[in-house]
């Protein structure tokens, strides 16, 4: 099926295209307008979610699964594995190929709360919770894929408050995880030296003194501890309100927090803290973690063995320099990596302070570099954080029962260009990327063009163009990924030098001045076959040439209607010349570009007059006072393909004439009227002849001046291809004639006409002639001729008149005896259209005709010669390479050589920037016969096989 | 908030502000008969040409049919349309400062700090509003104590009518403060208050144990629990004494919460400490965003002045517009409309943002409820005012026209059957329309010198539209006029 980039979205659906494709747009559309729509359709009931990989993280288990499938019921997951996962009948499927799918991220440390304002060294009564906007915006980090946050009150006193955690999105009741998650106590200059705390008398009593500021304690490293166990000693065992005088407030809520053994959230960076912290820990037997740790060397072993787990703040200099005195490059302390290798610590990672939260991704994927496991990694941003923190069992790990709160990504989490492209809370949609119609392919072949193969490269599409083609291109953000795999071969769209696609079985020709394109509508079954066999473009012939030239028009085979996938209507020119009198080889051609000639000629003139009177009025010259130019004579061309236009020789016999008599007449037919004179007998006034023609009649009058007797009409028939019987009638008088045509072409007749005096000179141009527009381009070199030819003979005469006398590049078709003449083709840049099946034999020896001429230096390209039998055309030619043809060359004409032949290399047939995005992503080799058609990309649009 | 020297600084006043002190003065007319208007009764049907009966401030006949006393004196206001006097359900307008630097003051009262020579009671009056509800500005964790009054009055004492009526828990952070610190100074009060209850009950139970001879007995929570009863309101500090009356349901909580976050603290603050029955909720504009919520606590709000909330998608830039009463009327929410205190908006009127309400789908019916009954009723005074039934204060605007079409003018109020407001002697007013007067002459705030005389016209500049006939004793309310 098909689909637009905007929406990777794929949902089951039949393959009847034509209304399903535009219900599906529709649909689509409609998506794009209500995405909370689709978000409601999805809450509440099960669904299931394929994707190219799950990324469970869960602690046992496989931990990936590619490609995976998850259900998910009334937010929850219910059930994760891979193929073999049976979906149950009737439960809707988001269908995402193309994506990595993962726990939402877990950031254990995050700045979305600013601390508070508050003075007191152990405020325990500040929760950060108050501060947390539920009905806030967070599409920042959602778009980083955190979706899970701890919430701090602050790290700047020693007892700042109590943390929480939260969601990042979904419904605001939904978003608390943890209201009072943890006590949060830090350790290190940033605590020490609170301000002075004042306290008021409200109101003033005159029993009270009014007491100078407070200075609270610590004051330094050596009371931070004693403070602390002094507050909670008077949490505990303090009754009622706090003395005055004391440094000491919030205690009913430290109390609450001691006494609900709320697990303690330690600060700390230097050693000695650190030690202390754990020490202090330890001492109290509560529950709790380390958050931070630039200085853990000398104590991350003792870390470890106590089990305290350790929240590892990440500097990550991205969005700015790092400071000039800092501290190591690498991204994390040797110990810490060492015992997180190991597995011997509890770690998760987190930004340090300064750090932005959203930078989370990126900031794990720099531990890289210390050689640590990507799942560990991983871990320690998902699973392992949410069970620090305490809400292990609700997120961080997509398992069954846990919280449907998950990322799809367009690749592995931590690669750099990879981009989060939906977040789902609760199982709901919480964002996702706007729509964008950016593409990168990534495949481990991308055949740039003939013999340029790029090896692990990408390309990036954009509004269905080629932008970017390399190793590593841009990823712009919200762009959709397909990575294609490493046997992936890319090429360019293939391209069908000939067929008849969308002709419906019509033998019939069209007229020279009408062009295929005007047949193409919106794609159908027979085009979608063509196309998802990888021919995304066909150069559409009617099946019968006219002898005055046929036009081909290229045409993509896939698009939304006509605008899309007509690339150019007349493409090129196409004669067959068939089995001519081999002393008349180019016979009818060569009176063709005669007149194509006289036609462009003609419009030359007009150019240069334009040029000549524009130049003149450029230069300001009066015009009206310049002699205008003489009437120019304007030789209007009849052509001769029709049944009437000729000169036919007549003779009129029986009553009332004596003898028969006889003469010749000139006539030309438009439409079904025609028009001529009497050329003998000749006489000094011009007769001329009017008339219809209906099916085998004629009918008309004829303008002689008889004396006010009126004119004489006539009425006739066909009573043979070239004769016609019938009557001349004047005055009730009839007379028998019958006339032969003895010429087919009517006689170049020069029509003096006046030209129209326009008000200042202008020169007006000559009467359009659509049959022979497309000559023109020929003639002009804008569009190749095409000659189907035999003999060898033949090939030469063509060359000769085409390209040596009418400077006009050439295109032989068929052309079975090109080899022969293969020097000359090149010499003068002729290209062969061959047939599939153009094998030979030379030497009792298979040759196909492709190779012969591609070693000769000859252009060729293939043709199918069929309708949707285009589609196998790739097919024929890996026939043709399993009899030694060179996949190559095959490729090459299939591609590049076909367009430059079309002159249409400018869009199509590379893949170079700018150029159109018709891709094919194969699974190995296009020309090998295992390899499948695995996507098609036309423009905008893309094509599942 | 002290307003120390209010007398003093009352009697120059006194001149300019004839207007308000000659109605205030006034004592009403025993018998007060209004006749031939229409009478928009808010608590029932709209009478097309009806008469209310007043004796003593008090109405004690409303309808099409009524029988005019002999001995009323009665005012016919044919073409007229009455409608219970409107209600202002929070303003600081009044106050000499909106807001106390501390943040903690149940023991406050608004009492204290309302100024009667504010122009903005007059204006009030002028846009027929004839209570105010007066609490302290949104700058405050628990406010003072407010109250409601009439815009009319020399004193605090002649204004007063209802003390005590709320206190203000501010859930938005005031200035200078963030909602962590703004929560836990709140928590902070309610806790300490807890404290200090225990410790006032056991005190209470040891006195009492002494006063009975006895010894202390029991374990300190055992003499807290049984020291509760023994205390008594006067035992309390005095902002103890708030607070508790507060949690007993006395004095209502209103709770500031502009945002929607804030509105989910205030109702998970007023559930965990019992608040919800009496708790009125001012929000904010985008507090459609947490309806559900306030759907659930079952509360009246009050409004912002700005009654659209216009949000810009981030990514998109669309312009989100959101009529705010139509989300609450949806939800079934009672909601009481606020005027602008800008006064160089349309908003100031609260018949303007009735009509706004009722041009965005509205019902009628609701909309004047909104700016009368409905805030009569949040202000725990739905048997007083905001209506115009027997037995309610005669509180009442008579208009030139529909209250909801904008060139109707206020013409005339009562307030307790007084004749407080008669556009015909409103010398600012007048002074303000009559055509060719200079701006510049204009200039300055007259109520900040008054002692300027007065250069309007006299009332007889200004015809009078009601025609009084005097039935028996009592003379208009007006009778002062020129003093």
């Amino acid at each position: 099926m098909t689909q637009r980039f905007m929406h990777p979205y794929r949902k089951n659906a039949s393959t009847r295209p034509g209304w399903m494709v535009r219900l599906l747009f529709g649909c689509l559309m409609l998506l794009l307008v209500v995405p909370e729509g689709i978000a409601a359709a999805h809450s509440g009931d099960r669904y299931a979610i394929r994707a190219a990989r799950i990324i469970t993280s869960a602690a046992d288990g496989p931990g990936t699964f590619s490609p995976g499938i998850m259900l998910v019921r009334s937010g929850r997951i219910e059930q994760v594995g891979g193929s073999d996962l049976v979906i149950p009948p009737g439960v809707s499927i988001v269908d995402l190929p193309d994506a990595t799918i993962m726990p939402g991220l877990v950031a254990a440390r995050s700045g979305v709360v600013s601390r508070h304002g508050g003075v007191e060294a152990i405020g325990a009564g500040y929760a950060a919770i108050d501060a947390f906007d539920p009905y806030g915006d967070l599409r920042e980090l959602l778009e980083a894929g955190i979706t899970t946050l701890h919430l701090s009150p602050g790290e700047h006193r020693l007892l700042s408050g109590q943390g929480a955690v939260v969601r990042s999105g979904g419904s605001p009741d939904e978003r608390i995880l943890l209201e009072l998650a943890d006590l949060s106590i830090n350790l290190g200059p940033a605590g020490w030296s609170p301000p002075d705390r004042l306290e008021l008398l409200v109101p003033p009593a005159s029993d009270l003194s009014i007491d100078p500021p407070a200075v609270q304690r610590p004051g330094s490293r050596v009371t931070q501890f004693l403070a602390l166990r002094a507050a909670i000693h008077s949490a505990l065992h303090e009754d009622g309100a706090p003395r005055r005088g004391t440094d000491i407030v919030h205690l009913p809520a430290l109390r609450d927090a001691w006494v609900d053994v709320r697990p303690l959230r330690v600060h700390a960076d230097e050693a000695v803290d650190l030690e202390g912290a754990a020490a202090f820990l330890r001492a109290h037997d509560r529950p709790g973690y380390i958050v931070g740790g630039s200085h853990l060397t000398p104590v991350a072993g003792a870390l470890a063995d106590a089990g305290v787990p350790l929240v590892y703040g990440l500097h990550a200099p991205m969005r700015r320099s790092a400071s000039d005195i800092g501290t190591d490059p690498s991204v994390i302390d040797p110990d810490v990596r060492d015992l997180l290798s190991a597995g011997a610590i509890t770690l998760a990672l987190a930004p340090a302070p300064g750090v932005p939260t959203a930078d989370l991704r990126l900031a794990a994927a720099t531990v890289l570099r210390a050689g640590i496991d990507e799942r560990r990694i991983i871990d320690s941003i998902t699973r392992v954080p949410a069970e620090i923190l305490g809400v292990g069992d609700r997120v961080g790990s997509l398992e069954p029962g846990k919280d449907a709160d998950f990322l799809v990504l367009t690749a592995s989490p931590l690669q750099t260009s990879t981009h989060v492209m939906r977040v789902y809370i609760r199982g709901r949609i919480a964002w996702r990327s706007p729509a964008s119609s950016a593409v990168v392919v990534r495949a481990g072949k991308i055949w740039k063009g003939p013999g340029e193969w790029i090896s692990n490269g990408s390309m990036l599409i954009e509004h269905g163009r080629i932008v970017e083609v390399g190793h590593r291109v841009a990823h712009p953000p919200h762009a959709h990924v397909i990575d294609a795999g490493p046997d992936a071969h890319v090429t360019p769209g293939l391209i069908d030098g000939r067929g008849h696609l969308g002709l419906e079985g019509d033998n019939r020709a069209l007229a020279s001045a009408m062009s295929p394109a005007r047949l193409v509508g919106v794609p159908d079954r027979p085009e979608e076959r063509v196309a998802r066999s990888g021919v995304t473009m066909q150069f559409v012939a009617p099946r019968a040439a006219v002898n005055s030239g046929s036009q081909i028009a290229a045409i993509r085979t896939w698009g939304s209607g006509p605008r899309d996938r007509v690339v150019a209507a007349t493409a090129a020119v196409y004669f067959d010349l068939g089995n001519t009198d081999p002393l008349d080889v180019t016979g009818g051609l060569q009176r063709r570009l005669q007149e194509g000639r006289r036609y462009l000629d003609a419009w030359n003139k007009y150019a240069a007059d334009l040029a000549a009177w524009e130049k003149r009025q450029a230069e300001g010259e009066d015009a009206a006072s310049e002699s205008r130019p003489a009437p120019v004579d304007e030789s209007v061309i009849r052509q001769e393909t029709d049944r009437i236009t000729g000169i036919w020789a007549g003779r009129l016999a029986g009553m009332p004439l004596p003898e028969p008599l006889d003469g010749r007449v000139s006539l030309t037919l438009v439409g079904n009227q025609f028009e001529g004179r009497l050329i003998e007998p000749a006489t000094d006034v011009d007769h001329s002849i009017t008339g219809r023609l209906e099916g085998d009649t004629i009918r008309g009058t004829i303008e002689l001046d008889t004396g006010g007797m009126g004119s004489p009409t006539f009425e006739g028939r066909f009573t043979a291809e070239e004769r016609i019987e019938g009557t001349v009638s004047l005055m009730g008088f009839s007379i028998a004639f019958t006339m032969n045509r003895v010429e087919r072409v009517a006689e170049a007749r020069v029509v003096a006409r006046p030209r129209r005096a326009g008000t200042d000179g202008r020169p007006s141009p000559p009467a359009v002639d659509e049959g022979l527009e497309p000559l023109r381009a020929v003639l002009e070199g804008r569009i190749p001729l095409m000659v189907a030819v035999r003999s060898a003979q033949q090939i030469r005469a063509v060359v000769d008149l085409v390209v040596d006398r009418s400077k006009a590049r050439l295109i032989l078709v068929g052309a079975e005896q090109a080899h022969v003449e293969a020097a000359l083709l090149r010499e003068k840049g002729v290209g062969v259209l061959l047939s599939p099946r153009a094998f030979q034999r030379v030497d009792n020896r298979i040759v196909h005709q492709g190779d012969r001429l591609a070693r000769a230096g000859v252009r060729t390209m293939y043709q199918s010669e069929a309708e949707d039998g285009a589609r196998s055309l790739r097919d024929e030619l890996i026939y043709a390479v399993s009899r030694g043809l060179s996949a190559d060359a095959a490729l090459a004409s299939l591609t590049e050589h076909a367009a430059m032949l079309y002159g249409v290399e400018e869009r199509i047939g590379r893949l170079e920037p700018g150029r159109d995005a018709d891709i094919v992503i194969f699974s190995g080799h296009p020309l090998e016969a295992g390899s499948a058609v695995r996507r098609v990309i036309v423009g905008e649009e893309e094509l599942f096989p | 908030m002290v307003s120390a020297h209010w007398t003093s600084a009352l009697l120059p006043v006194f001149a300019a502000c004839s207007l308000l002190a000659v109605a205030a003065d006034a004592s009403p007319p025993a018998k007060l008969a209004l006749t031939g208007a229409r009478i928009i009764t808010v608590s029932g049907e709209e009478i097309e040409r009806g008469s209310i009966v007043i004796e003593h401030g008090i109405i004690t006949a409303v309808g099409a049919e009524v029988e005019v006393p002999f001995d009323a004196m009665e005012i016919e206001l044919d073409g007229m349309t009455i409608m219970p006097g409107m209600i202002d359900p929070d303003s600081f307008g009044g106050l000499d400062i909106a807001n106390e630097s501390v943040p903690v003051v149940p023991f406050l009262d608004v009492y204290d700090a309302i100024d009667p020579s504010r122009l903005y009671f007059e204006e009030s009056l002028r846009s027929g509003i004839t209570s105010v509800h007066v609490m302290q500005g949104p700058n405050t964790v628990i406010s003072g104590q407010s109250r409601v009054v009439r815009p009319i009055g020399l004193s605090m004492a002649e204004m007063s009518v209802a003390p005590s009526v709320a206190i203000k828990l501010g859930i938005s952070p005031r200035s200078g403060s963030d909602r962590m610190q703004q929560m836990a100074t709140l928590r902070e009060a309610m806790r300490r208050l807890e404290d200090d209850t225990l410790r006032l009950a056991e005190r209470k139970y040891e006195e009492k144990v002494k006063r009975d001879g006895g010894t202390v007995g029991v374990s300190p929570d055992e003499a807290r629990s049984r020291g509760r009863e023994l205390i008594r309101d006067s035992d309390h500090s005095d902002g103890n004494r708030v607070l508790v009356r507060m949690l007993r349901g006395d004095i209502a909580p209103w709770f500031h919460a502009s945002e929607p976050v804030d509105v989910s603290a205030a109702v998970r603050f007023a559930r965990e400490h019992d608040l919800l029955d009496r708790a009125v909720f001012i929000v904010g504009s985008e507090s459609h965003r947490a309806v559900d919520l306030l759907k659930d606590a079952g509360r009246p709000v009050v409004l912002p002045a700005d009654l659209f909330d216009r949000r810009r998608d981030p990514d998109t830039n669309e312009l989100d517009e959101t009529f705010l009463p139509a989300v609450f009327h949806r939800a079934g929410i009672p909601f009481a409309l606020q005027p602008s205190p800008n006064a160089s908006l349309a908003e100031r009127y609260l018949t303007y943002q009735a009509a706004v309400c009722v041009r965005n789908g509205i019902p009628r019916e609701t909309a004047l409820r909104s700016i009368t009954l409905t805030p009569a009723e949040m202000l725990g005074l739905g048997d007083q005012f905001g209506s115009i039934e027997v037995g309610k204060v005669a509180n009442l605007v008579v208009l030139t026209g529909d209250p909801l079409v904008f060139d109707t003018w206020v013409e005339f109020v009562y307030i307790d059957g007084i004749l407080a407001y008669d556009r015909s002697r409103d010398h600012r007013l007048q002074r303000m329309l009559r055509p060719g007067v200079d701006d510049s002459e204009e200039s300055g705030d007259e109520g900040a010198r008054p002692g300027r005389p007065s250069a309007a016209p006299q009332s007889d500049a200004a015809p009078r539209r009601g025609r009084t006939r005097e039935r028996g004793q009592g003379g208009t309310a007006g009778q002062g006029d020129g003093a």
